[in-house]
């Protein structure tokens, strides 16, 4: 791997005082390279959407180094930032403003960033999320979750990013139009060279899209792993593999650990 | 399968709506007996308002008819206000996805589940008290007295999930349905909460129905697998031949997960048929 895309070192956020302080990342380093998926997976609590949202600065209270393509992340808002690092949320019936259209939703950012020819961009988003050019003048209420998603990626396209930073993108949606969801990014990082980092909880997400993933645990990474290491079920700690287990269904042997775990508990 | 707690012939429910008449669940049949039944499909296929008809807990806008309509002894179809309430958390139980939500805020969860016994038993309360903890215990929640004096915000989503199990548990009901009761978890919780239900189905004897959308879930944990698609049961098979659907539209499904042991470019993206919603 050549000079990293993204370089993060001892990333530290920290959330209330005293008794309530809580460590939601403790102290992680992981690098990215430019191209490459990048995956997080771990429970809900595992601090794996905060390393999302210290990266793209919606977290501004955090300690250690964060850089994107040889520049530091500063810890407050960055406009040039910004246009290199776009975030896609979990939820597309929560993300996107219910009285704005589209175009609303869309121009936005281009109005933000002072950018001309906003029409042209418009169309090119939407015809690149496979979404005609009629779609801008509807509201969110008229789309599918597949479509709503499909705008959110728009939204964070529009910009023309280096890196998305991806959160559950396909977590909300059925198991038929993840499918969609999950080309539709596969194809937009291979047209555009696109780097990802992506958030998920479910293996066979991460098994299918990424490259290499961390698996996390309590503000930590506790192992990474390519994904043929992954997929050929070489995991160095126990809990991955319980995650990994899991994620195939409800079996015998799951159901008599859980018995260990419940009678040592 | 033993004798059928729960027999269902013919079930429609429809809205009118100012655009027409929405047909959410179009003539299914299916019966439940002392096992667990997965039903899946996918959002808007009509499976949790299968699941609530038979609660009688459908929006009043629906219109839900039925050939039969059966529990146990009981015509659902025909029952009225009065029996429903005497059949509902009594005989039969329900768990809904987000515990949480379902339970009152402002309430120390022992009193709601002993507040869940006294309605249907004529208990005193030291005896509610009792028989909740022991139900407590049951799910697997190590320190009973503790739980018992907690709020609803106090405990995490899967105590939450068992507290509610419980609930629903403590007057012993002969059926239980589940509309999703582990999607809110994570996969290590959604383990125990699984492993309790499937015990309390076998050394009970109740039966079991199971509204999912996860496929490989109900495949592994389920004993008979119900498909539904756009309303209707496309499919009907034992759970452990899942994989070897014939509906194209399960195939679709099955083959639209993408599979951590198998890397594919592509994942294919399932076509409906419109021949699928008049079969």
């Amino acid at each position: 791997m050549s000079l990293p895309f993204i370089s993060v070192r001892g990333l530290r956020v920290r959330f209330g005082r005293g008794a309530n302080l809580i460590h939601a990342v403790d102290g992680v380093s992981f690098d990215v390279a430019e191209g490459e998926v990048f995956g997080l997976v771990g429970e809900s609590g595992c601090g794996k959407s905060t390393i999302l949202r210290a990266i793209s600065a919606l977290h501004t209270e955090w300690t250690g180094s964060v850089a994107i393509g040889g520049r530091p992340v500063a810890r407050r808002r960055d406009p040039a930032m910004a246009r290199i690092v776009q975030m896609v949320f979990q939820d597309p019936y929560g993300s996107l403003h219910p009285k704005h259209t589209v175009e609303t939703a869309l121009m936005e950012p281009i109005r933000i960033h002072g950018l001309d020819d906003g029409a042209r961009r418009i169309d090119r988003v939407l015809t690149e999320v496979g979404l005609s050019p009629a779609f801008r003048y509807r509201y969110p209420h008229q789309l599918s979750g597949g479509q709503r998603q499909r705008v959110a990626i728009a939204r964070a396209l529009i910009l023309a990013p280096r890196l998305l930073l991806l959160d559950e993108p396909t977590s909300a949606l059925d198991v038929s139009v993840q499918a969609e969801i999950l080309n539709l990014l596969s194809d937009i990082r291979r047209m555009e060279n696109l780097t990802y980092i992506l958030v998920s909880h479910d293996f066979g997400v991460i098994a299918h899209m990424c490259d290499r993933v961390a698996v996390m645990n309590h503000g930590v990474i506790l192992e990474e792993l390519t994904v043929e290491d992954l997929m050929q079920g070489r995991m160095r700690h126990d809990y991955t593999r319980e995650l990994y287990e899991a994620s195939a269904g409800y079996s015998r042997r799951l159901r008599a650990r859980a018995e260990d775990a419940d009678i040592a508990a | 399968m033993s004798e059928a707690i729960l027999t269902v012939d013919g079930l429609s429910i429809r809205f009118r709506t100012p655009q027409g008449v929405l047909q959410a669940v179009r003539d299914i049949s299916f019966t439940v007996g002392r096992e667990k039944v997965g039903i899946v499909g996918e959002s808007g296929s009509g499976k949790s308002m299968t699941g609530r008809s038979i609660l009688k807990l459908t929006p009043p806008a629906a219109e839900v008819s039925a050939r039969v309509l059966r529990f146990r002894d009981i015509d659902l179809a025909a029952a009225d206000e009065r029996t429903m309430r005497g059949i509902r958390g009594d005989r039969i139980g329900m768990i809904l996805q987000d515990a949480k939500f379902a339970l009152n805020p402002v309430q120390r969860v022992g009193r709601q589940i002993a507040e869940a016994f006294r309605i249907h038993r004529s208990a005193s309360k030291a005896e509610a008290r009792e028989r909740t903890l022991a139900m407590l215990e049951a799910v697997k929640i190590r320190n009973p007295r503790r739980v018992f004096d907690l709020y609803p915000h106090e405990v995490s989503g899967g105590m939450g999930q068992r507290i509610m199990i419980a609930m629903m548990l403590i007057p012993e009901p002969d059926l239980l349905i589940a509309d999703e009761p582990t999607s809110a978890l994570d996969v290590t919780v959604r383990l125990s909460v699984l492993r309790i239900l499937e015990e309390l189905v076998s050394d009970r004897g109740l039966g079991l129905i199971f509204i999912s959308h996860d496929l490989n879930l109900v495949a592994t944990f389920c004993d008979r697998v119900l498909i539904m698609y756009a309303g209707r049961i496309v499919e009907s098979l034992p759970a452990p031949e899942l994989h070897r659907a014939q509906h194209p539209y399960t195939r679709g499904l099955l083959d639209s997960l993408p599979r951590i042991d198998a890397r594919r470019a592509r994942l294919p993206v399932l076509t409906r048929d419109p021949a699928w919603l008049a079969a």
